[in-house]
Formats: structure tokens, C-alpha cells, sequence
């Protein structure tokens, strides 16, 4: 098989970007799917015409359109996963500003600040 | 220790308003009622100014918005002051003082859970309002209209009186600008018996400046929804 730069190149980011995760995502279940997908993709950057069959068996032109449709559902998702964990976020960081509020309020007043007394039972 | 029970705790959530809180303070305090300041992070001097009177103080470590600010200062009175009711009064200088006993009159004679401010009932004006919020503000009433079935004629009047138990009841989730809607469906999800009185809201070129932009509207919208999909 006659190998490409380009192919050497893909390859290169792939295994650097599935190392470098790997260091980071340390859940079991987000290994086996960096591993399955790393492993996926430099399968299809050596035989860039699997994915032409698999498209033309399902109905669709060409092999890059099937990876564009799959990236594209696929950050549907992930973009979906975020907002939630943002919402999330933004939900404690609210309960933890507002106890903090709450403990630490003050008495204005003619003398300046002043805390106020705790809470009673 | 004596146990203060007041007959009323004011909430004044307030975010930049350096300028004009010492006023409403000043005013808010004659009617003897304990105040509750809530400064939302504010990057000016709103603590600075609101610590030179007689109130409670309370500061977010960082901004979450006026809905966050008012359940802070829910929590906090309902814990600390008891008070037989809460009235939500804005730090802009928009809502009037002597609209408050009205308020608490209608919470207490006519056995309301809730009593909501509105400018355009008769009695009620709001001078000086321009034409595109009056519109604004007619649609977000169609809209609460057809999303919780409440006819309130003023749907985004931060001027209320709630009972304790009332208050005690809803719970603020949306932080910014969509509480309003927010409360108003609780309402009608927890059935209290709400009834709406006229207010007055002072427009001047202030309070014009932080009023809400059809970019935000739309904001609100988009976070009742994603609200609703939980």
C-alpha cells in the first residue's frame, strides 16, 4: 500500500490528540471510546474507501458526506451534553453565592457595618 | 434574645445602583419596615452607599441576576427576620414607597397569597413610558396569558407583597430576567390566590437606559422554554 503524507500527518494527530485524552479523561468507559474512535480513524485515514462503501450501502453519495453527517449528529450531541453540565454549573454556583451571602450579611447603618447576629434555633 | 417579628420585610434587589439607592433607602425606611438589600455583584459602590443606612446587607460574591437576588433575599428574611409578609420593591427608583401598605392592606383584608403591582390598571400610570415597552410589555402579557392561563394586566412589575407562607412556596430557579414569568407560572401551579392593585412606575431617562432590549426579550423567551424542558 502506497502511504500518503497526508496520511502520515492524520495519523500523527490522531494517536498525539488520543494520548494526550487519554491523560486526561481518566473514566474507564471514556478510554474504551477514545481507544474505539482513535483506532476508527486511523482505519479510515488507510482505506478512505471503507467509508464510500458504507455510505452507497445506506444511501448516501459519498464516503466524506457520511462523516460529515456523523461529526454533525455527533456535536449535536456533545454541544447538547455541555449546556446541560453548564446549567448545572450555574445552578451550584448560585446555591454557593447565595450561602455565602446569607452568612455573611452585615447591618448598615450610622456606625458603619455592623455583622448580624446569627440565627437563633 | 427577642424574636423580632415584623409585619413586613422589603426586598431590594439591586445591581449598579450607586446613584440611585440612597434615596430609595431613605424613603423605604420611613415605613418602619426592616429592608433587605441584595447587591447582585456589583462592580460600583451600591454596598458602599447601602451600608450607610439601617438595613440588611447582604452582597453575591459575583452576579446572578435580579431572580437569583430576590430568592437570596427571600431566604435570608425568611430564616432571619420572620416577617408576616415580604414585599419585592425595585433599587431604581421606579416603584413608589406609597405604594407599599396598599399592597400589604390587599395581602391582608382580602385574604391574597399574593399581591401583584400593575401600572396599567386604572389607578395605576406609568408617565413617560415609552411606546415600544409599553408593547413589549402588552405582548410578555399575551404571552403569560396563553402560557399559564393568568389574566394579570402586568406581567413584569417588580413591585409585590407576598405572604410568608407564599413566599416560602416558590422558589426562584431562573436567575436573570425570566423570573418574573417564572413566578407568575408558580403561581398559577400552586394555585394561591393572587389579585393585582395599581401601582405607579416612575420613568425618567435613568431608569429608561436600563430597561430591557428586544435582544433580551428574546433571551427570556428562550430561557422560559429551556426552562419548561427540564
Amino acid at each position: 500500500m502506497n502511504i500518503e503524507p497526508s496520511q502520515i500527518l492524520l495519523i500523527g494527530a490522531l494517536l498525539v490528540f488520543g494520548f494526550y485524552v487519554f491523560r486526561v479523561r481518566t473514566l474507564l468507559t471514556d478510554r474504551i471510546i477514545l481507544f474505539l474512535l482513535s483506532l476508527g480513524g486511523i482505519v479510515l485515514v488507510l482505506y478512505p474507501n471503507l467509508t464510500m462503501t458504507v455510505a452507497n450501502k445506506i444511501g448516501i453519495g459519498r464516503g466524506t458526506d457520511l462523516l460529515l453527517y456523523f461529526f454533525i449528529i455527533f456535536s449535536l450531541f456533545a454541544f447538547a451534553g455541555y449546556a446541560a453540565q453548564i446549567k448545572n454549573l450555574e445552578r451550584k454556583i448560585t446555591l454557593l453565592a447565595r450561602q455565602d451571602a446569607i452568612r455573611n450579611a452585615v447591618q448598615g447603618g450610622v456606625e458603619g457595618e455592623k455583622p448580624t447576629p446569627g440565627e437563633e434555633g | 434574645m427577642k424574636i423580632h417579628q415584623p409585619r413586613a420585610a422589603i426586598i431590594v434587589p439591586a445591581y449598579n445602583e450607586a446613584q440611585k439607592i440612597g434615596q430609595v433607602l431613605a424613603k423605604l425606611l420611613e415605613l418602619d419596615f426592616p429592608v433587605v438589600v441584595v447587591d447582585d455583584g456589583s462592580p460600583d459602590e451600591t454596598s458602599a452607599a447601602a451600608s450607610q443606612y439601617p438595613v440588611h446587607l447582604l452582597r453575591h460574591a459575583c452576579n446572578l441576576g435580579q431572580g437569583a437576588a430576590l430568592q437570596t433575599g427571600f431566604d435570608f428574611a425568611l430564616r432571619r427576620l420572620k416577617p408576616a409578609c415580604l414585599v419585592t420593591f425595585d433599587a431604581d427608583g421606579q416603584h413608589e414607597v406609597a405604594d407599599i401598605p396598599r399592597l400589604i392592606e390587599a395581602l391582608n383584608s382580602g385574604g391574597y397569597d399574593v399581591v401583584l403591582g400593575s401600572r396599567f390598571l386604572p389607578g395605576g400610570s406609568a408617565p413617560h413610558m415609552r411606546t415600544r415597552r409599553r408593547l413589549m410589555l402588552k405582548l410578555a402579557v399575551l404571552f403569560t396569558r396563553l402560557s399559564t392561563g393568568l389574566p394579570i394586566t402586568d406581567t413584569h412589575n417588580g413591585l409585590r407583597a407576598l405572604t410568608a407562607e407564599a413566599a416560602g412556596k416558590i422558589r426562584i430557579t431562573q436567575n436573570r430576567m425570566a423570573h418574573a414569568s417564572e413566578i407568575l407560572a408558580q403561581i398559577a401551579d400552586l394555585q394561591l390566590r393572587w389579585c393585582e392593585v395599581p401601582v405607579t412606575i416612575v420613568y425618567s431617562s435613568y431608569a429608561t437606559q436600563k430597561g430591557q432590549s428586544l435582544l433580551e426579550s428574546v433571551n427570556i423567551l428562550w430561557d422560559i422554554v429551556s426552562g419548561k424542558m427540564k
